[in-house]
């Protein structure tokens, strides 16, 4: 019985430590996990969204990337991928090309970039990444570009949709030299467009309200990416200048290779300076120009050409007419009252005459 | 006021002449206004300056180059350096700018000239009158004080005369543009920055606490719609705003699939769809309008429709265009599976990726 007992005491015994070693073990299986779970959760990422640089022929230049792990609870690990991209449509929205056999762009800066293909981040932590960019002797002159892209490695799931965020950044290189540089104008002219639309109309002829803004196509067909800059004037039927934009290209955008992009630019425009992030930003909106109602002649200079190529030049005139619904009603109401007068005058003459006839017989 | 009397009577016996004559008379104001508007004059040919550094501040070397257009007796070239291009408006002298120590190292094509006249942003070159050829001509100024600052656009407005002072009648003109552009971007103050998280639920407009990576349907059958959301998030202070994109694949499992739906569509139980929108759903009842101050930032058509539904791998889904606060889009997923579904697994990884715009 004692022996029984003492037996079951000890089967008792081994039980326990087999329940302790079970029970440390799932312990440590749910901490890994938990570990394998944390890994995978969702990431924030800060990173500078563009980055613009001009190296030379033979020559190579040596930067930065900054990226930041905005989670502050878990450590990350992001894959640095480059990828082309073109434009899309006629706004400044790229198009990643993110098709598996996509080709190389002419323009790609895949073989002439160097960067490391992952990096580790702690929880909230900051780093720059050193990356560079070597043009070989005799690349033509030109822009070259790609994207940056950080995917954050990717979690796991069963019967799910995994969501992945990857922030990413463009980076334009010119090369300076002797490069084919080629806009032709496709358009100019007033220019409508609602907030939060991607695209307006052009027009000539404003009733219902002034116009606020002007816009030209250029279609760059040449292998430079381009941001033209110039002078607007806009003056009266009578040759009088009534409004000046002095940077037709206010936020220095570009028309990419082979894109027909469209610029726009404020007749009247009021800035405001937006602090965000530490920064200070300009931001321009238009404001009533406060044009009389009448016949206007905007015209416009713009110029182009990367540092040693030509300048090219580029010159167009629009008419745009306001007119007021106001306006077209005093018109009416003047062109009434004359043609009235004018018919009150001719009865009487016919009156006159008539009397005379009367008067001769 | 006979004549007056008489005039009026004219146009009672006369109306139709009348109505020609002013007619013709607004066509030839008309006319004239037009072409008087657009007359242009002779500009030089293939233009161009190269400055040997374009860092803002640097003391460098330029070399004007041109093509005399017109054969002419030319006595000077007049160089204007101005912060527009516009020969009728007053030249402003580009912030920092100073050519007033520049001297002419080198010259080719039309040659002869000396500096004749020079002050902080303009030279005159001199020489005697000669006529010009169709040759290329350059010119290289040594010792050019740049313009400060990073991308800032200035201009050299140039004209010929038959003087050999830069007076009077101008024989051709034409105006380059160069740009300050460092060769390694010189930080003045913060570097823009772009803010962006995806999670199944984002409860800080710093992306610092979120939740989830991943959301789920839970186990698919034909008489239901199954749905979820998941959140993303982005700001930027940089002028050219942002674009998010999304991409991936409908949910398979192994080489079964259950197809996307590829143009807005709404949600019908029992068809094979999987899609998404960034809209505030009622049918299902899922999904919210963006909120947050970032109010330029905004989901793009088709994705904006409520009760409707797509995925095209690259689609554009929201963008701003200009600085943008935080902004949160709240992301639909509905799946509805046919009778004959073959049974499996069914995951699929979606990426959205968010751009700066240029």
């Amino acid at each position: 019985m004692y022996n029984t007992a003492s037996v079951n005491n000890q089967k008792w015994r081994d039980m326990k430590k087999l329940l302790q070693s079970v029970t440390v073990l799932s312990l440590f299986v749910a901490a890994v996990f938990v570990g394998s779970h944390t890994n995978a959760q969702s990431t924030g990422l800060g990173v500078n969204p563009r980055k613009d640089l001009t190296v030379y022929p033979g020559k190579s230049v040596s930067d930065q990337l900054y990226i930041s792990n905005l989670n502050k609870n878990v450590a990350t690990k992001v894959n640095l991928n480059v990828v082309d991209f073109k434009s899309n449509g006629e706004t400044g929205t790229p198009a990643l090309q993110l098709q598996e056999n996509a080709p190389q762009t002419p323009w790609s800066l895949k073989p002439f970039i160097t960067l490391p293909k992952t990096i580790e981040l702690g929880p909230g932590e900051s780093k720059y990444i050193p990356f560079s960019i070597r043009i070989p002797e005799g690349q033509g002159a030109g822009s070259y570009y790609s994207a940056i892209k950080y995917d954050p490695q990717p979690g796991e799931g069963s019967d799910t949709v995994v969501i992945s965020g990857a922030p990413s950044q463009l980076v334009f290189v010119t090369v300076p030299g002797k490069a084919t540089e080629l806009m032709n104008l496709k358009k100019f002219g007033g220019y409508d467009i609602k907030d939060n639309q991607e695209n307006g109309s052009f027009k000539s002829l404003y009733i219902g309200s002034q116009p606020q803004k002007l816009a030209y196509l250029l279609q760059n067909a040449g292998n430079v990416a381009e941001s033209p800059s110039g002078s607007i004037q806009i003056k009266n039927i009578f040759g009088k200048q009534v409004k000046f934009i002095k940077n037709a290209n206010p936020k220095e955008n570009l028309a990419l290779i082979d894109q027909t992009r469209r610029f726009e630019v404020c007749i009247e425009s009021e800035t405001k300076e937006v602090k965000q992030d530490g920064r200070t930003t300009k931001v321009e909106s238009c404001k009533n120009p406060g044009l009389l109602p009448g016949i206007y002649r905007a015209h416009m200079s713009l110029f182009y050409g990367i540092n040693g190529s030509n300048t090219q030049e580029i010159n167009a005139t629009t008419t745009i007419w306001y007119l007021p619904l106001w306006f077209i009603g005093v018109i009416l109401v003047v062109l009434a009252a004359l043609a009235f007068a004018i018919y009150k005058i001719r009865a009487k003459l016919v009156g006159t005459k008539t009397h005379k006839r009367k008067g001769k017989k | 006021m006979l004549q007056k009397i008489e005039w009026l009577r004219a146009l009672k016996t006369k109306p139709k002449r009348t109505a020609i004559v002013v007619m013709v008379g607004v066509i030839a104001f008309g006319l004239v206004w037009s072409v008087t508007q657009q007359a242009d004059a002779v500009r030089f040919q293939n233009r161009g300056m190269y400055i040997n550094s374009a860092r803002g501040g640097d003391t460098t070397y330029y070399v004007i180059s041109l093509q005399y257009t017109t054969p002419a007796n030319v006595g000077s070239l007049r160089l204007e350096f101005c912060d527009n291009p516009i020969p009728s408006l007053p030249c402003n002298i580009p912030p920092g700018l100073d050519v007033s120590s520049g001297t002419l190292a080198a010259q080719s094509g039309e040659t002869g000239f000396s500096i004749g006249e020079q002050t902080q942003n303009l030279i005159v070159l001199t020489r005697p009158p000669s006529m010009t050829g169709p040759a290329l001509s350059s010119y290289r100024f040594d010792n050019m004080h740049n313009p400060d600052g990073t991308h800032q656009d200035f201009y050299v407005r140039m004209t010929s005369h038959a003087s050999t002072d830069g007076s009077g009648p101008l024989i051709d003109y034409g105006s380059v543009t160069a740009t300050t552009t460092p060769e390694i971007e010189l930080t003045t103050q913060v570097p823009p920055i772009l803010i962006f998280c995806v999670a199944q639920q984002i409860n800080d407009d710093d992306c610092t606490d979120m939740q989830g990576n991943f959301v789920n349907f839970g186990e698919l059958t034909p008489n239901q719609t199954f749905y979820t959301s998941s959140e993303i998030q982005a700001r930027t202070n940089a002028q050219y705003g942002y674009s998010i994109a999304v991409t991936g694949t409908t949910m398979t499992s192994g080489v079964r699939a259950i197809p996307a739906i590829t143009t807005p569509t709404e949600s019908f139980q029992g068809v094979g769809q999987f899609g998404l929108n960034l809209a505030d759903n009622n049918s299902p009842d899922i999904g919210a309008n963006p909120t947050g101050p970032g109010i330029n930032g905004n989901v793009v058509a088709p994705y904006n429709e409520s009760n409707k539904f797509l995925f095209n791998s690259g689609d554009i889904v929201a963008t701003s265009d200009n600085v943008t606060r935080t902004r949160k889009y709240t992301a639909s997923y509905i799946v509805n599976v046919p009778a004959d579904q073959p049974p499996g697994v069914y995951s699929t990884t979606i990426t959205y990726t968010c751009l700066a715009g240029f």
